[in-house]
């Protein structure tokens, strides 16, 4: 009898959480995807939406089954180094930054929340001068706003107070 | 006809075309760079510049921008991992590490070599042989273009990464990401969950940037407080030997390339997974693959920039753009009068030569502006990482709010960067995944058509008419199952 | 001394922001001050983003401001029409979109905003009208012919379009029901891949824009069996009345539109300019050679034909969609 380890390396969490997901999207799958419109009491696309998802989900959670067993079987991996904690603690502040940049972006224009973010992502980084740190949060975010807006002609969100100083600035 | 070519080819000398030529060259690389700044966009926007030129100016300065901007997208991809658009995933792959290996030069070297010559020989077989083709692109419709699909699919799920079933796998998932939204047939929701932010799907873009280039800064953030640099050096230039030993494998993609720039609707993106997964097969160490090997950075290269020469056919021939650059040059042509259709060459056969032949030249040009700049970029890398690092992410940022204008896209970001982290640590490679939500839509739809097609007798539909598609799609389990025999033996052995 | 240059940047920078908000303060208010958007909810390089093109780069004359494209596709349009329901009313954010977007869709899903309310007209630019076209070795020499094989083939005969209610299909689902026949409607990605499909031969039948099949013709590859419109547009071609389609039928018509609520005098500004447009040489020349015409029609004429529209395409989407 093969020894039947169960060891929760990530490979198998994100394979049973796969598993368990294209399960659970095959049972509600009426619920998911809408029903086809209808033209003339005929459906509107000769293809039903739900079709592909399920063959998707089905596909998915066979293989997701069939690499479990083959990852049981074939016993145990190397343990490969993890992160120490020192380690995790610089990821979770770094996506911090990341998540603090993504949801004030909008809500305080480029501007601000990009000069946040980098003065946060460089401090992280190591950088102990000011001047440096001033330069770049701010400096960095100007340039690229301006020549996005400017020459490219893309609009990136900005407060209406620092979009008349930008267009006072060029000579409005 | 060749009278009107050698008239075109005069026309085509002069000075300001080439001055413009590399202007939009230039300019398009730069923009090309930044994810998210789309060469698209940047076409659309000089448009109208080009209306107030000569035809033989405008046109050809549009098609610089556009060539610049795809060697452009290279740039990011091979240096800091960050592919701006599907076609310079494959690139990334290698480049990236090479970058890492201190190698980064030579690979932005092999990148331009590759495209360069990709993209003449195509043009020029185009150019001599623009009507075969336009016949050739008839023959392609719905049914065919599912099984390409379908078959690329399984092509990339068996060539990449170390095990065939978890690559299908990720792509499956990937599929699956390309399902939320909206169904591209009917215009239904689809696990959408009501909420509004997810009608359109998931942008590509966020994913691209979340995906790949995240969890590699992440690393850096993370493991290299000491390490001051994301590279020690630039490198050196690509050496002779590097680049014969891949002349095989360019001609090879370029031969891919333009076969795929034939059928309308697969694009770059399918063209530079066919030709990596053909090198990688075709290799006697196809191990390195995905660890640095300049020659999985040509084959990409090489074929994604191969496709652009047949893609200008339906364009020319028909007047009907197969994408939105095309459509974009059909604007530039149409305003500048010159009417693209059966029509074109007959009526105005030397300036659309003279046109061509300047495309041609622009590839040659760029040979020398890209080899130019690379010292620059490739030095990019050596700086300071406390200052890399934040304007790194400051342009994933903007890049990814100006796709869309939308900053549900930012949070997609770190959401995605998250994904990409978690499937490093389980050991899962992503770019099946991101293939697979690339290629999804596209494939459902050419399913969604032909079924339609096909009004309920597919068995006669297909041995009737489209025995092509048939047999291609026959085709598929056998190379499927011939591609991971091998795969399998190459690991093991 | 870090203290000391701490306090140097802070006032450097209170007083730069200061510097700033004062001359603010002493701005007068005459519209357009800054670049105006126009949004686009439509992918870039078709014909709706090429007419932007032209529109944006010949209307800084008229109003002294750029005005910028903004692409926002997605959604079969809504999303770039949301975002412009959701804009600030101050007439900087403007929606670039066509009839069927704006009337008709309203009616197949639910939406997250009210056209009718939401929105207020500022201009239409052009309109256009669709005809009927075949191959030119197809069997079927007028558009009689065409019906009658419909009818001796319900749903056999292959009519290739541009997606679920756009362009193409409105027109089509119009025409099937007016003369009870059935047709195998096959979707392709726009007009373009629909046309080629024709072309190619896995479509039997088609509509397309006049602008778009100008070549074609020309070279004697289509041939038009029918058109929109009271007048023919070509001599020897019905229109849609004269075969038994009447009604509005097969127009789409490309106008600007801008936020509820935004000030009377904007709205004014902004028509009056896209009004000289028609005057404009450069303008008309340009629209020509995209084959477009150029029509425009103001504020107020144009939410009269919002209105019928309205009624009319819920009446059309009750009669296509029940059964």
């Amino acid at each position: 009898m093969k020894k039947f380890t169960f060891r929760p390396t990530p490979e198998i969490v994100v394979l049973v959480v796969l598993l368990v997901v294209s399960l659970l999207g095959l049972l509600f799958i009426d619920a998911l995807v809408a029903p086809p419109k209808l033209l003339f009491g005929r459906s509107l696309t000769a293809v039903a939406p739900s079709l592909f998802p399920s063959i998707i989900f089905v596909g998915l959670a066979l293989l997701c089954a069939v690499l479990l067993v083959l990852l049981n079987l074939q016993g145990g991996h190397e343990h490969e180094a993890s992160l120490t904690p020192h380690e995790w603690r610089r990821g979770v502040v770094f996506f911090g930054t990341m998540t603090l940049y993504a949801l004030t972006m909008e809500p305080f224009g480029f501007l601000i929340s990009t000069a946040l973010a980098v003065a946060l992502l460089t401090w992280q980084m190591g950088n102990q001068s000011w001047i440096q740190t001033v330069l770049l949060a701010f400096g960095g975010p100007i340039l690229l706003y301006l020549a996005a807006t400017r020459l490219l002609a893309v609009s990136l969100p900005e407060l209406n107070v620092i979009e008349l100083a930008y267009a006072r600035l060029l000579g409005g | 006809m060749l009278d009107q070519f050698a008239e075109g080819f005069g026309m085509a000398l002069r000075f300001d075309t080439f001055l413009m030529m590399s202007l939009g060259l230039f300019g398009g690389m730069l923009v090309g760079a930044l994810p998210g700044f789309t060469t698209l966009m940047a076409m659309a926007i000089l448009l109208p510049i080009s209306f107030f030129l000569d035809p033989i100016v405008g046109i050809p300065f549009l098609l610089g921008i556009y060539k610049g901007g795809i060697f452009g997208g290279s740039i990011p991809a091979i240096l800091i991992s960050m592919p701006g658009t599907g076609a310079a995933v494959a690139t990334s792959r290698d480049g990236y590490k090479l970058t890492q290996q201190g190698k980064s030069r030579k690979a932005l070297d092999m990148a331009l070599f590759a495209s360069v010559f990709g993209d003449t020989s195509s043009d020029i077989f185009t150019i001599l042989m623009i009507f075969p083709i336009a016949f050739l692109v008839m023959q392609f419709g719905p049914p065919e273009l599912f099984a390409v699909l379908l078959l690329s699919l399984v092509i990339i799920a068996a060539t990449s990464g170390s095990n065939p079933m978890k690559s299908l796998v990720m792509m499956m998932l990937g599929l699956w990401l390309s399902f939320i939204g909206t169904d591209p047939l009917g215009g239904v929701e689809r696990f959408t969950f009501g909420l509004f932010d997810l009608k359109s799907g998931i942008p590509l873009l966020p994913m691209l940037i979340g995906v790949f280039a995240i969890p590699e800064i992440a690393s850096v953030v993370m493991r290299n407080e000491r390490a001051k640099q994301l590279a020690a050096l630039m490198g050196e230039r690509l050496s002779r030997a590097e680049f014969r030993r891949c002349v095989r494998t360019i001609c090879r993609s370029t031969v891919i390339g333009t076969a795929i720039g034939i059928v309308p609707g697969l694009g770059q993106v399918v063209a530079a997974m066919m030709g990596y997964s053909a090198a990688k097969n075709a290799s006697d160490h196809p191990e390195t693959f995905g660890e640095g090997e300049l020659e999985g950075v040509a084959a990409a290269e090489a074929a994604n920039n191969a496709v652009n020469g047949p893609t200008m056919v339906p364009l020319l021939t028909l007047g009907i753009p197969g994408d939105n650059v095309t459509a974009i040059l059909l604007g530039a042509f149409v305003a500048q009068g010159l009417r693209p259709g059966p029509q074109l060459f007959s009526d105005q056969g030397a300036t659309v030569f003279a046109i061509l032949v300047a495309m041609v030249f622009a590839n040659l040009l760029f040979l020398v502006i890209g080899y130019l700049s690379i010292p620059f970029f490739s030095r990019l890398v050596t700086i300071k990482v406390s200052i890399l690092i934040p304007i790194v992410i400051m342009f994933a940022f903007a890049g990814a709010y100006v796709f869309r204008s939308d900053s549900v896209d930012l949070l997609m970001l770190v959401v995605f960067g998250l994904f990409g982290i978690i499937a490093r640590i389980a050991k899962f490679d992503v770019m099946p995944m991101v293939m697979g939500f690339i290629l999804g839509p596209p494939m459902e739809y050419a399913f969604g058509q032909t079924v339609a097609m096909t009004n309920g007798d597919a068995f006669g539909f297909f041995l009737g008419e489209r025995w092509g598609a048939l047999g291609i799609l026959l085709a598929i389990p056998v190379i499927g199952f011939l591609l991971w025999r091998r795969m399998r033996a190459v690991a093991a052995g | 001394m870090f203290k000391n240059s701490i306090k140097k940047v802070a006032s450097l920078a209170m007083a730069a922001g200061l510097t700033f908000a004062a001359s603010m303060g002493a701005a007068q208010s005459t519209y357009p001050e800054k670049p105006i958007t126009m949004v686009i909810p439509l992918g870039a390089g078709g014909s709706h983003d090429l007419n932007a093109r032209v529109i944006t780069s010949i209307i800084p004359t008229y109003l002294d401001q750029a005005m910028i494209v903004r692409l926002t596709p997605g959604a079969g349009g809504q999303k770039g029409t949301q975002e412009v329901a959701n804009a600030a009313a101050d007439g900087y954010t403007l929606l670039f979109t066509h009839n069927y977007i704006d009337m008709l869709q309203q009616h197949v899903e639910s939406l997250p905003y009210n056209p009718m309310e939401d929105f207020v007209p500022v201009a239409r630019i052009n309109f256009a009208p669709i005809a009927v076209i075949v191959r030119s070795d197809s069997p079927y020499q007028t558009f009689e012919e065409l019906v009658a094989a419909s009818k001796a083939d319900p749903g056999g005969i292959q009519m290739a379009h541009s997606g679920n209610w756009g362009a193409l299909f409105v027109p089509a689902a119009q025409m099937m029901k007016a003369l009870d026949i059935s047709w195998n409607m096959v979707p392709f990605q726009g007009g373009g891949p629909a046309l080629q499909a024709l072309l190619g031969g896995d479509a039997d039948v088609t509509m397309a824009f006049p602008s778009a099949i100008a070549g074609q013709l020309q070279a004697g590859n289509v041939r038009v069996l029918a058109t929109a419109g009271a007048e023919r547009i070509y001599d020897d071609v019905p229109t849609f009345a004269e075969v038994g389609v009447e009604g509005d039928v097969g127009f789409m018509h490309r106008v600007v539109l801008a936020p509820a609520g935004t000030p009377d005098d904007v709205i004014e500004t902004l028509g009056a300019a896209f009004k000289s447009l028609e005057e404009d040489r450069t303008f008309t020349r340009m629209m020509s050679r995209l084959g477009e015409n150029v029509d425009i029609i103001d504020s107020a004429a144009y939410q009269a034909m919002r209105d019928e529209q309205d009624v009319a395409y819920k009446e059309l989407v009750k009669t296509l969609t029940s059964q």
